[in-house]
């Protein structure tokens, strides 16, 4: 089962791809799914961001603190914020807000058959429904990431100089001094990945659906748990090959 | 000349054999009605018709065509000339009703011709002015309604009925059949799959009874009526007449 899943996902991609090649993007389905999953989830990711940031800044800076080296927490802030944490995170914000809306809707229509009756009037599922769900997912998702980096910035910069006494400034001198333009790239490029990856789960899911409104939680669920659990993975091996002989410089 | 040909069909679903050998010959113009209980396989033949799902063997012929064989863009073409009317209307529920009879026009028509061609349709189905409602706010009749306004957009040579009548009440369900016929005068070839015994028989030029996946008896109203087979009169004593 498992591995009838990825097989479609796999085949759901390649034919994704083909559409997006082909110019079979419909601009205007588009843009309300990049406001529907994107432009909503604004106000989650800067919370979620913003207190990961503040508690992230909590640990490390009083430890730091203890053996004088405020001056790093920035640093250990930002390389985590904008290479782990925002693209991750932001990840996991869209699996169980956007995956869970995509695979619940295109669900839906699945055992209502509607999307029969979108074949049945020769119109393409896949391009209709899956395309510009995959294209607002892979934009949106980066630009979430960066949104995120700037609140989980600020809200440690916020708690390293109101609860530790670090200064602000410093702080912030420590993230831009040692952060790299590649780091942001680096983070940025595994948000594209990730948004992909909760759009293909979410769709293929959607269209996996059986047995009515019981079959539409189930891969709503489903969407949610493999999307992240996905995301996790993905992360891990896009980490080990991208920053596989990054320096930290201490 | 037959226009849609069903050849030694055989549909499984796991070990479940839906469909078994049937054959079948639709004439261009002419309405047949497959008549058979629930669960009898009526549903998966319009399927079959118009390629929304492949025969697990023997051949489905649409246009002359063996659909199995089409490519994507063959496939698309013999399914704007096929339209469709789902049992439950199947209505885009997050689109407006101009949009839902308007949908399959988006890659055909301009915005000016398919509003002209919505307006019509919606008119033919006595449902003028209705654009900008939503599917929530129909009645289950209005929905029908709709949907098969949104199937005739495309001026089909076919239409694919899928239980037109049920669940709708007498006066609905004989509007649904004076479109159904409106269409026949048009000389558009339809396919009729009912258990509603009294409205097959108001529309049908041809029957087909098809029980437990296979097609037991087809040809005339009377011919069928006067059919010796007994499983054909055991289903048709349940109202036929």
């Amino acid at each position: 089962m498992a591995l009838e899943r990825v097989g479609r996902q796999v085949v759901l991609l390649t034919q994704i791809v083909g559409h997006i090649l082909g110019g079979g993007v419909d601009r205007g389905v588009t843009l309300t799914q990049m406001v529907n999953l994107g432009f909503n989830s604004i106000p989650i990711v800067l919370i979620v961001a913003g207190f990961a940031g503040m508690v992230f800044a909590l640990h490390t800076t009083r430890e730091f603190a203890r053996f004088g080296a405020t001056a790093l927490a920035g640093q250990v802030l930002g390389i985590a914020m904008v290479r782990e944490l925002s693209p991750v995170l932001t990840g996991i914000v869209m699996a169980a807000r956007g995956g869970s809306a995509i695979a619940a809707e295109v669900g839906a229509m699945q055992v209502t058959e509607q999307v029969d009756a979108m074949r049945a009037l020769a119109v393409d599922p896949v391009e209709y429904l899956v395309v510009p769900r995959f294209v607002s997912c892979t934009l949106m998702t980066p630009l979430l990431t960066i949104f995120a980096n700037v609140l989980g910035l600020l809200g440690g910069c916020f708690v390293a100089a109101c609860q530790v006494g670090v200064s602000g400034r410093a702080f912030l001198e420590s993230v831009n001094y040692f952060l790299s333009v590649g780091d942001l790239v680096a983070g940025i490029l595994k948000a594209l990945i990730f948004g992909g990856i909760v759009a293909l789960i979410g769709c293929s899911r959607g269209f996996m659906t059986e047995g009515g409104a019981a079959g539409v939680g189930e891969s709503t669920t489903g969407s949610v748990v493999s999307a992240i659990i996905t995301i996790f993975a993905v992360n891990y091996f896009l980490s080990t090959v991208i920053f596989h002989d990054s320096v930290v410089a201490w | 000349m037959a226009i849609i040909e069903l050849r030694g069909v055989d549909y499984t679903i796991g070990d479940a054999r839906i469909l078994r050998n049937v054959s079948l010959k639709v004439e261009e113009g002419e309405v047949l009605v497959i008549l058979g209980p629930s669960g009898s396989g009526k549903s998966t033949i319009l399927r079959l018709m118009n390629g929304l799902l492949q025969p697990t063997r023997g051949q489905v012929f649409n246009g002359g065509r063996d659909i199995s064989e089409l490519s994507d863009d063959e496939l698309k073409d013999v399914r704007r000339q096929t339209g469709f009317l789902f049992q439950s209307g199947a209505l885009f529920d997050s689109l407006t009703v101009g949009a839902n009879v308007g949908f399959g026009l988006r890659k055909v028509a301009n915005r000016q011709q398919a509003g002209e061609i919505v307006a019509d349709q919606l008119r033919l189905v006595g449902l003028a002015g209705t654009e900008e409602m939503m599917p929530a706010e129909l009645s289950g009749g209005m929905r029908k309604r709709v949907a098969l306004a949104r199937a005739l957009a495309l001026s089909p040579r076919i239409m694919l009925y899928d239980e037109p009548t049920t669940g709708l009440d007498p006066k609905t369900s004989a509007g649904i059949i004076q479109l159904i016929l409106k269409q026949q005068q048009r000389g558009v070839t339809s396919v009729v799959v009912t258990h509603e015994l009294v409205y097959a028989r108001q529309v049908a030029d041809r029957v087909a009874v098809l029980l437990d996946g296979r097609v037991v008896a087809q040809g005339s109203p009377e011919h069928l009526l006067a059919s010796p087979d007994p499983m054909v009169q055991q289903f048709l004593a349940g109202g036929w007449g």
